[in-house]
């Protein structure tokens, strides 16, 4: 009996655990410091650039956005997807504010690139 | 793309699901076989955004629904991942937002639904923030119970959830709801609406846990298990129910499968389980056959076939649980020790068969639980007392209605190894009628030659008996019959002495009565003049039980007397006894100061002990008569006559005036039954004493059988009957020679206070019995202490 239960309590709380895992699409990103301020790359392949918005609030940025299949065919069947198609969210905290910085971003071989350079330098 | 511009109108292709519920921010797995859902994920997965309304049919088992079969309140969903496998798509949907279905058009295979978000209405507010706290406290209480779940801290997924209704959906998944109250969930368009109906969902699910908890950690507990049993199964089949995997089918055999696939047998009874298995498959649960199989396969699984415990061999340790558990009997714990030793040199020697014989209360069977634990073996127990049904043992075979396996198979069951302890108790009583003999069934239990394949009739299949240690016990070994006796190696425990009654009650029954009443040490002081007084005064037995049972009381009073804030007296001397333990229940039988000719003290051994008892003879006036009373046995008669005719034909040398004289003999006290030829020299003392009219020494009292030639025999039972004399105050005895070695076994104390005359001839007996009356003799009869002799 206790073995039975054992084994029905430990799978309950396992399929509860799968069942929260696959949550949202969280872009991988890398973040360098430069000489002259902080390089953030997010990697962004199959995102159209018009739909990622950056967005800045002190000292944080969040980059957002959908990645949407735009390389669809009459006629093609699906028998295998892994891709995450839906929206995203990233939240990066840095040391400045980022209210005074320079903030520009470009998009380059399927990279979201934020170049991000403070007013005033950092002593 | 497939927004319409005019209001936030969707048009998506629509998955119906069965039995089953996607709850928005929820992502879930999900098969697909139908054309219709197919067709619907085919396309979800061909346009840009992958999303679709997931909506639950109302009849699961309708093939193609229509708008009318399927619950207007859906889900948005965005496929994440998808896997064609041959008939069936596989997918994980990601649950979106909550939406209305207005209409539902067919496309081709799939259904398309026109469907508008409907966002649940929140209402921030005390009542939303209470019922918030309400369920984050019931969460803790879950993690309390699933340690696992505390891995995913949920409690800090609550705080950062800022959407009320994220964290509704979460749970609600979490507790894997069954479909239709997850439908509930989704349909509530209010937040407190949707709360509440969570927390009942909770509670319903935290009791089932709660109390699915408490039988996992009480399932040691016997009392009411086969209730708790019943109502886990409830659970289980409520569980079941709402995990949608009732399957309606009976699940016996799966898991009796698993179970025999994990269980450790032997090949053919592997293969035999198998069949057995095969044919419960085949037979519907409600035929009474599937219960008859679905026992036996169970007695199979659950029979220790191959596990065994490690014995402790380890002899001081033994010697040590021993000597912590009884006090003396010495010969047995070495005999103990003997066996340990051997199994130490040869682990494969087959245990000899024991049986300990003695008295009530002399703990035969705490002796046997204390070498299980000695040894470090499982201890089982069973009384064959009363046992008359050979079946009892050896079981019923499974075509009887009730068959069940017997007491030896079940005790295996109940030790769950192959190597326990098993204590037959009261060998001696087993009965025996038409229906069978249960000692012929013990004979081949009980040999080791036979025993390595016992087959119960019930189990049908050989079970390995040789490796169990059998201890049987027995108040008498008269009633055991000769091949059984024949098998086991006996050992004898005889009743204890006042002196060693009053050290086992010191060093074991004082403490232990005391702590069962919940005294302290400073409470509870009985000295030992107090404890010897329980002893003589309040019981008479061989064993300690009742005097077990009279300190119990003693510990009791002295409880209550606290309780009720009484004075309690610092020690408890012997003459305040009586105002714990009531009147003395005994005098100990005092020895008759003064007899007249023809009275001689006599000694029995009886089941509790060693008794005195005294012959009387009279001469009657009708010549040779023989009168014998006081509900004596045929040999005890038949001693009477030999005593009265040996005496007769010693008439000259004994200067006996009227050998024709009629006797009567009479033995109190007259209501007790006796027996036995071991009263033959007392009978023998009493007829010469009232044929010479000389009277016996008082202070002497014998035993021992006797020949017409004037031999005295040997006698059972010496040293009960040598306590029996020093309790009346008897200190001389007289003893056949041959007996001799009894007195080893006496306490020192008792031997060294004590006379002894070892006789070999009733010459010797009347010599130490009747004083001057063989005077005229050549030499007197050898006294002796066995120490000198």
């Amino acid at each position: 009996m206790d073995h039975e239960w054992i084994r029905l309590t430990r799978r309950l709380v396992l399929t509860r655990r799968d069942r929260l895992l696959p949550t949202r699409w969280l872009p991988p990103a890398d973040l360098y410091a430069t000489p002259d301020g902080w390089l953030l790359k997010v990697e962004m392949a199959g995102v159209a650039p018009e739909s990622i918005s950056v967005r800045l609030s002190g000292r944080s940025i969040t980059i957002e956005g959908q990645r949407r299949d735009t390389l669809l065919a009459a006629g093609h069947t699906c028998y295998s997807m892994e891709i995450a198609y839906c929206t995203f969210q990233r939240t990066f905290d840095l040391p400045i504010d980022l209210d005074r910085a320079h903030v520009s971003s470009e998009y380059d071989l399927g990279m979201l690139l934020v170049t991000i350079t403070p007013e005033t330098r950092l002593p | 793309m497939n927004k319409d511009t005019q209001a936030d109108i969707y048009t998506l292709p629509v998955f119906p699901l069965r039995r089953s519920v996607l709850l928005p921010t929820i992502a879930g797995p999900f098969a697909a076989g139908r054309k219709g859902s197919i067709s619907a994920l085919e396309a979800a997965s061909n346009s840009g955004d992958k999303t679709l309304i997931t909506a639950t049919q109302r009849d699961a088992s309708i093939e193609s629904p229509g708008v009318d079969d399927l619950h207007p309140f859906a889900t948005r969903g965005v496929v994440r991942r998808l896997f064609r496998s041959e008939e069936t798509l596989e997918v994980i949907i990601e649950g979106l937002e909550r939406v209305r279905i207005e209409s539902v058009g067919q496309e081709g295979d799939r259904l398309m639904a026109r469907a508008i978000p409907a966002p649940v209405f929140l209402e921030p507010g005390a009542e939303s923030e209470a019922l918030k706290r309400e369920i984050v406290s019931l969460v803790g209480e879950f993690q309390a119970l699933i340690p696992q779940l505390g891995q995913l801290n949920v409690e800090n997924l609550i705080e950062r959830t800022r959407d009320p209704m994220h964290l509704v959906y979460v749970l609600g998944a979490l507790l894997e709801l069954d479909y239709e109250k997850a439908q509930h969930l989704l349909d509530a368009s209010e937040q407190n609406q949707a709360m509440k109906l969570l927390l009942g969902y909770m509670r319903k699910e935290y009791e089932v846990l709660k109390l699915r908890r408490e039988i996992a950690g009480e399932a040691e507990s016997e009392a009411g298990r086969e209730q708790r049993k019943y109502l886990l199964r409830q659970q289980m089949k409520a569980i079941q129910k709402e995990l949608g995997e009732a399957g309606g089918g009976d699940t016996a055999p799966q898991e009796l499968r698993e179970r025999l696939d994990q269980a450790e047998l032997p090949e053919p009874v592997r293969d035999e389980a198998q069949r057995e298995l095969g044919r419960l498959e085949g037979i519907p649960a409600a035929s009474p056959e599937h219960g008859v199989i679905r026992n036996r396969l169970e007695l199979i699984l659950e029979l220790p076939w191959m596990r065994r415990t490690e014995d402790n061999l380890d002899l001081a340790r033994a010697r040590q649980v021993l000597d912590a558990d009884h006090y003396d009997l010495t010969e047995i714990k070495e005999r103990i020790l003997e066996q340990l030793a051997v199994l130490r040199l040869n682990p494969e020697a087959k245990a000899s068969i024991l049986c300990f014989v003695g008295p009530p209360g002399v703990g035969k069977t705490s002796l046997g639980q204390s070498i299980a634990r000695a040894l470090g073996r499982e201890f089982e127990r069973f009384s064959l007392g009363g046992l008359r049904d050979e079946a009892e043992l050896r079981g019923h075979r499974r075509t009887y209605v009730g068959a069940m396996p017997g007491r030896i198979i079940q005790a295996m069951r109940r030790a769950g190894s192959a190597n326990p302890l098993l204590m037959l108790d009261e060998v001696d009583k087993l009965g025996q009628d038409f229906r069978g003999d249960p000692a012929s069934a013990l004979l081949e239990i009980l040999d080791p030659a036979q025993n390595y394949e016992f087959r119960d009739n019930y189990l049908d299949l050989p079970f390995d008996l040789s490796r169990v240690l059998f201890i049987t016990t027995a108040n008498t070994l008269d009633t055991i019959p000769g091949p059984l006796l024949d098998r086991m190696e006996v050992l004898r425990l005889s009743g204890y002495s006042d002196e060693e009654k009053l050290e086992i009650a010191r060093r074991y029954i004082l403490e232990r009565q005391r702590t069962q009443a919940g005294l302290a040490p400073e409470q509870f002081q009985v000295p030992e003049e107090t404890l010897l007084r329980v002893i003589r005064h309040y019981t008479r037995e061989a064993g300690v039980r009742e005097l077990e049972r009279r300190i119990g009381r003693l510990a009791r009073k002295i409880a209550l007397r606290i309780a009720e804030g009484r004075e309690i007296p610092d020690t408890v001397s012997p003459d305040r006894l009586h105002e714990f333990l009531g009147r003395e229940r005994f005098r100990p039988e005092a020895a008759r100061q003064q007899v007249p000719p023809g009275v001689a003290t006599g000694l029995a051994w009886t089941p509790t002990g060693g008794d005195v008892l005294y012959v009387e003879a009279i001469v009657l006036p009708e010549e040779g008569k023989l009168t014998l009373t006081g509900q004596l046995g045929d040999v005890m008669k038949e001693s009477a006559q030999a005593a009265q005719n040996w005496v007769l034909s010693q008439a000259e040398r004994l200067q006996i005036m009227h050998p024709r004289a009629g006797l009567h003999i009479h033995v109190p006290a007259g209501a007790i039954p006796k027996d036995g030829p071991s009263a033959g020299v007392t009978m023998a003392v009493a007829v010469a004493s009232i044929y010479t009219g000389r009277p016996a020494r008082v202070d002497t009292a014998m035993t021992g059988e006797i020949t017409l030639s004037g031999l005295v025999l040997p006698v059972g039972g010496v040293k009960e009957k040598v306590l029996a004399a020093r309790r009346t105050g008897l200190d001389r005895v007289i003893l056949p020679r041959q007996n001799e070695k009894d007195l080893e076994d006496l306490p020192d104390t008792v031997r060294d206070a004590m006379a002894f005359v070892l006789a070999d001839r009733i010459d010797d007996v009347l010599r130490a019995a009747i004083p001057e009356l063989l005077r005229e003799a050549e030499s007197t009869a050898p006294a002796a202490s066995p120490k000198g002799s």
